[in-house]
């Protein structure tokens, strides 16, 4: 396990997820990706209203400089311990899910390390936590950190 | 003290399970607690004759004896590495994920390590993967090995 994808959403928790991926990364003496997903996905779930094309192309940009700014961060924290890190940001339609999963494989890496979100009752029901899905959807392993 | 649970379940996929929790295991210089769960569970999908309690008592000593053994074949390798082990074998009626969980808080787990396929074929496919459960409860943090 040389090679780890760490994906992250930017939220109070990722910060442990970081912490806790520096923690194997080191012990492994593994390279280490920050990923981080954004894009229609993650706004269509906020809000349903129609919008230009120009002003979605301003918030697809917007989000991608925001997710930049996090996978950015993330990495130099890493890189602080010693520890060889890359950035990636996906924007597009795929769920996060999805792009994590695509990534990993595609790219072969050997472990994928993300947080687990608690969500409540019904959008737990219907739509499964990312990590849930992650778990189902890579072929590789896959650290779920609580 | 990092502290890993490696849930197996003597399945062939168990063996890589314990390759990878191994290198993480040494990764972490980490305490490694061996739990397999066995039970009543494990057979009422195969049978479903009504037993005596003496039959029931004599199954469960045969189900014990051979846990007992899977989890210290299963320890071999980690303590080859000079690495400190305690093994348990849980017998009794509640699922596998609720044990797993359970004990889990008792030990104080950093890390739960598991496969993401055992034993039980078909029912997997039906009612979820044990560590689909763990990961969904959300106990503790949870490393899948494909």
């Amino acid at each position: 396990m040389k090679r780890i994808l760490v994906a992250i959403d930017g939220s109070d928790h990722s910060e442990k997820v970081v912490n806790e991926a520096i923690k194997v990364a080191k012990g492994l003496d593994a390279s280490v990706t920050v990923l981080k997903v954004t894009g229609e996905y993650d706004f269509k779930t906020r809000i349903s209203v129609h919008m230009s094309d120009e002003y979605w192309e301003q918030i697809k940009k917007n989000m991608k400089t925001e997710a930049e700014e996090v996978v950015n961060k993330a990495a130099a924290k890493i890189k602080e311990s010693g520890l060889k890190v890359d950035t990636k940001v996906l924007v597009g339609k795929q769920s996060p899910a999805e792009g994590i999963c695509k990534m990993a494989d595609r790219d072969g890496y050997e472990l994928v390390i993300l947080g687990s979100h608690k969500l409540k009752g019904i959008k737990e029901a219907f739509l499964g936590s990312v990590s849930n899905k992650v778990a189902h959807c890579t072929k590789t392993n896959v650290m779920i950190i609580k | 003290m990092y502290r890993i649970l490696l849930a197996t379940d003597g399945s062939e996929h168990a063996e890589k399970v314990v390759a990878h929790a191994l290198k993480i295991a040494e990764a972490m210089k980490a305490e490694v607690y061996i739990l397999t769960v066995v039970g009543e569970y494990v057979f009422s999908p195969r049978v479903s004759v009504q037993f005596s309690d003496d039959n029931w008592k004599l199954i469960n000593q045969q189900l014990k004896e051979e846990a007992e053994e899977l989890v210290e074949k299963a320890a071999e390798p980690f303590k080859a590495k000079g690495l400190t082990v305690k093994t348990e074998v849980v017998i009794g009626h509640q699922s596998p994920a609720d044990v797993i969980c359970e004990k889990g808080r008792e030990w104080n787990i950093d890390l739960v390590i598991m496969g993401n396929r055992g034993l039980r074929g078909i029912k997997e496919v039906f009612l979820g993967s044990v560590s689909n459960k763990v990961a969904h409860i959300g106990c503790t943090s949870v490393m899948i090995v494909k």
